[in-house]
This record gives structure tokens, sequence and C-alpha cells, in this order.
């Protein structure tokens, strides 16, 4: 029974951490804690009167009068005894007691000879160290002095709380202010993206302006482009990391014909995240490719379908894109007499904006679109 | 202005929208302009810099390889006046060396940009 109240309630570990919770050990001195060693060693009319707080490897000094130094090595700690006994402990002749006689600091210079530490623990009772009275010649202390120590001791903690206290406050604010800045960010950047957003559907309207000949040919086009776009948009902003499926902005446009009796298209290859970088003007190329197909190409007839098919190559370099679109079984495709919206946006806007690397082919048999684009990894969000 | 030669002013399109600038590199044309570029990127811009010189330009602020302000000190440098069409407010910090440029926000009328080009040629005569 007596083994088990020797036992400390607390692991190393954990002392440590509520150490490191005060944010105290390798700070500068502090007129507060500097007063509180000045009063300790003046009740007690002692030379030295030290703040010990028991680190890892050494005991550091918050505030220290007699001694001169800041720290030393654990085997020189006498605090680190004291520590764990409750109260106050009192060791009248530091050479005489088996436990310090030893201790480099008692052999040899300062030649300590006296030593009266009062415990310096945690309101959960976790000790952290002490606070403490030395001299050089062997005595004792009166009972109010012994009273005073230990009063100096709880104002050691509470002054180490009231700075715990404050340091947690300074970080929360802190913390809130990140928050308010990165809220601001988005804000901007939000700003701007829609700014982006409406200046591309101007040139939307003057693109499909330029394509078409009455206003409700405008209309239509111009609307189901928007739709598109806003298609995209909805599975860039589903996704917190602002990247769509590669099959799902092309079954953004393909789906109409998935309840055909007989398939009118495949898609073929691997799961595959485009930023907006990319999904945006693929989709936009997709949405292009299937108005073409059903207009001219094998979505027109009733047998024909489409074949999409991509792979990521990761050879070399960035990542890279290959997608193919491929038409088969639509009536016979003749190169046409004059270039639209659709193929302005395949064979410029898709370089341009992607570095894409494109080929279009009239295949008689059907219309083939291959394109090659540098795969950007970059991430528009923070993580957190 | 010497690239007046031929009557039509050359106008240099700094955008990284390629829908954006293509647009805008028709409506320019159409208005009577010549176009270099458009260029997404700075480095391609200070590329045809490199043997060539505007009578203007369309300058977007923000392109994929940074801020457009060393093509704007080097118009600066040339004394080729220019103008930031952006979808940012005006940024005093980033372009304080420009405070008289004309700032367009996006999107406005193309027809406002093609006046506001003009502007900059008649201005300089």
């Amino acid at each position: 029974m007596l083994n088990d109240k020797l036992l400390p309630a607390w692991k190393e570990c954990d002392r440590l951490a509520a150490l490191r919770s005060y944010r105290i050990i390798d700070t500068p001195p502090e007129p507060a804690f500097d007063d509180l060693v000045e009063l300790a060693a003046r009740a007690c009319q002692t030379p030295i009167a030290l703040i010990s707080l028991i680190d890892e490897r050494r005991q550091w000094f918050k505030a220290e009068v007699g001694l001169g130094v800041r720290e030393t090595s654990l085997d020189r700690s006498i605090c680190l005894s004291a520590m764990l006994l409750p109260g106050l402990t009192i060791v009248p002749d530091l050479t005489e007691d088996p436990r310090f006689a030893d201790n480099p600091l008692v052999s040899g210079e300062p030649h300590l000879r006296f030593y009266a530490g009062a415990m310096l623990r945690t309101p959960d009772g976790v000790p952290l160290g002490a606070l403490c009275v030395l001299d050089h010649v062997p005595r004792n202390l009166a009972e109010e002095q012994a009273f005073t120590l230990t009063m100096l001791a709880r104002q050691v903690m509470s002054q180490l709380e009231l700075r715990r206290a404050i340091a947690e406050r300074d970080e929360r604010l802190e913390a809130s202010h990140q928050i308010e800045q990165r809220q601001s960010l988005l804000v901007r950047e939000l700003h701007h993206r829609v700014k982006n957003t409406l200046a591309t559907v101007q040139a939307l309207v003057g693109a499909t302006g330029r394509s078409t000949g009455s206003f409700d040919e405008f209309y239509h086009s111009f609307s189901k482009r928007i739709t598109s776009l806003a298609r995209t948009h909805n599975l860039l902003t589903e996704d917190y990391w602002q990247t769509a499926p590669l099959r799902e902005i092309a079954l953004n446009e393909l789906k109409p014909f998935a309840d055909s009796r007989l398939p009118r298209f495949m898609l073929l290859g691997p799961s595959v995240e485009l930023s907006a970088d990319l999904a945006v003007p693929v989709g936009m190329a997709l949405h292009e490719l299937t108005t073409n197909a059903v207009r001219y190409g094998a979505l027109s007839n009733p047998t024909g379908y489409v074949r999409v098919q991509w792979a990521v190559d990761e050879v070399e370099g960035p990542r890279k894109l290959h997608l193919e679109w491929r038409e088969v079984g639509g009536p016979q495709v003749k190169e046409p007499l004059h270039r639209g919206f659709g193929s302005t946006l395949l064979q410029r806007i898709l370089p341009m904006q992607c570095n894409a690397e494109v080929e279009v082919q009239y295949a008689q048999e059907g219309l083939r679109f291959r394109m090659e684009a540098p795969l950007v990894e970059q991430r528009l969000v923070p993580t957190y | 202005m010497t690239n007046q030669a031929n009557g039509k002013p050359l106008v240099l399109v700094l955008e990284d929208e390629a829908l954006i600038a293509l647009n805008l590199q028709d409506e320019l044309r159409d208005a009577g302009y010549r176009t270099a570029g458009p260029f997404t990127t700075c480095a391609a811009a200070l590329g045809w810099l490199q043997t060539a010189t505007p009578d203007t330009a369309i300058l977007d602020v923000a392109l994929k390889d940074g801020p457009c302000l060393e093509i704007a000190l080097e118009l600066g440098r040339r004394e080729v006046p220019f103008l930031i069409y952006s979808g940012h407010h005006k940024d005093r910090q980033l372009l304080a060396e420009f405070d008289h440029v004309t700032w367009i926000e996006k999107p406005v009328p193309h027809s406002v940009l093609v006046q506001a080009c003009h502007q900059l040629l008649v201005g300089c005569l």
C-alpha cells in the first residue's frame, strides 16, 4: 500500500506537455517573476532564490537571484527531488543528506549547504518544478518563512496560469484574424471569377453572333452553350478540390442518348479529374462536338455512334491527357465550307487555353478529333 | 508610329482567357486594327517585344505566369500607351507606377475598349 502512494499520478510525457502548455521555457526574464524570487530571498533571508522548472534534460530558471545562471543539467538539480515530494522540502545541510552530498554544486563551487523548496504544481496536481531558496551555510526556516515561501510558490503558479490564459487568447485571436483574412481573400477571388465568367459569356455572345444567321438560331446556340458551361461549373463546385471528372463532363453532353435502344456512345478511359483550367474548355469542346454530331454527324441518323476514349500518360514530365472523339456510322463526312465557332474552339481556343495539341480530321467514315494536353495539377483551394 | 505605315495601328493583346482574347481580336480587326498576339502569358508577350513594338496594348493584370507588371514597365520605357482590361479592381499596389493608366474593369462592350484604344493613339500623335 505504501508503494502505491509513492507512484506518481502522472506520466513524464504528460508532465512535459503540461509544462509546454505554459509557453514559459526559454522566455526572457519578466518583472512579475523576478519580484517573486526577490521576495522569497528577502523573506527567507537567503542569498539565493530560484523559480526552477524541470524540463526534459535540464532545470531552467524563469527567475533567479544570487546564482548567476539560467539553467543547469538535471544531475545537478535539487529541485528535481523536491518536486516529487508534496508541500515544502527543507534540507538543513545538503552535505549531510546522502541524496545531495555528491552533487557538484554542493561538493564544489558554489558550495550550497541549505535548501528549501516549495513545489510548483498545476491545478491538476502535475508538478512543474519548485520555488526554492538556498544558502552557503547550514540553517533552517522559521515557521513564518516556510509559510511565506509556500504562499509565494502559489503566486508563481498564479502568474503562470495568467500567462497561459493570455497566450491562449492571443492564439485564438490570431486564428480568427487568419480566418477573416482567408474569407476576404475568397470574396475577392469570387468577385474576380464572377467578372471573368461574365467576360467569358460576353465573348460567347460575340462568337455565337458571328457564326449564326438568325436571332432564333443565335438564341438556341447561345443558351445551349451557357447551359453546358453551367453544368461543368456544377461539377467543379460539387468537388472540394474544384475538379471535375472527365467522364461526368462527357456525360453532361451525351446523356440524352443514354436511353437509346442501340448504344449511341461509348466512354472509355480511366477515372481522371480535371481542374477548372482544363474542365471548362474540354467541356465546351465536347459540347461543340456533340452539337455538331447531332446536326451533321453520327448522332444525326439512327445508327451512328460516338466513341470517346481517353488516357493519362505519365511517362515523362507533367502528366498528359490524351482524348479522342471518333464518330462511326453516321452520314458520309465532308469538309465543311464554313468554319463556325465549334471549329474555332477546337482548333484555336483549346491550344491557347490548355497548351493542347489538337487534330481535327474530316474522315469520310466519321469525324475524328484528338487532343493532347498537360494536366494542370495546381489546386485552387488550400488544404484546410 | 512606324507600325501605322499601312494605316492600321498594331495592338498587343495580353489575355489568358482564350475565348475572351480571340473575341477581342475579332472586334479589334473589325474596327480597323491589327493585333499582336493574343498572348496568354507574360513570357510570350515579352518574347514578342524583343523584336517588335506595338502602337498600343490591352493587358490583363493576372496572367498564368504572374502579373503583367514587367510588360507594363517595358511598354512604359518605350512610351507605348496601354490600357488594363481586368476582372480585378484597380490595384494601386500592383501598378503604383502606373497610376495614370486607363483601367477598364471586365466586362465592358468591346466598343468601349476600341474607343479607349483610339483615344490612347490620338493622345500620342
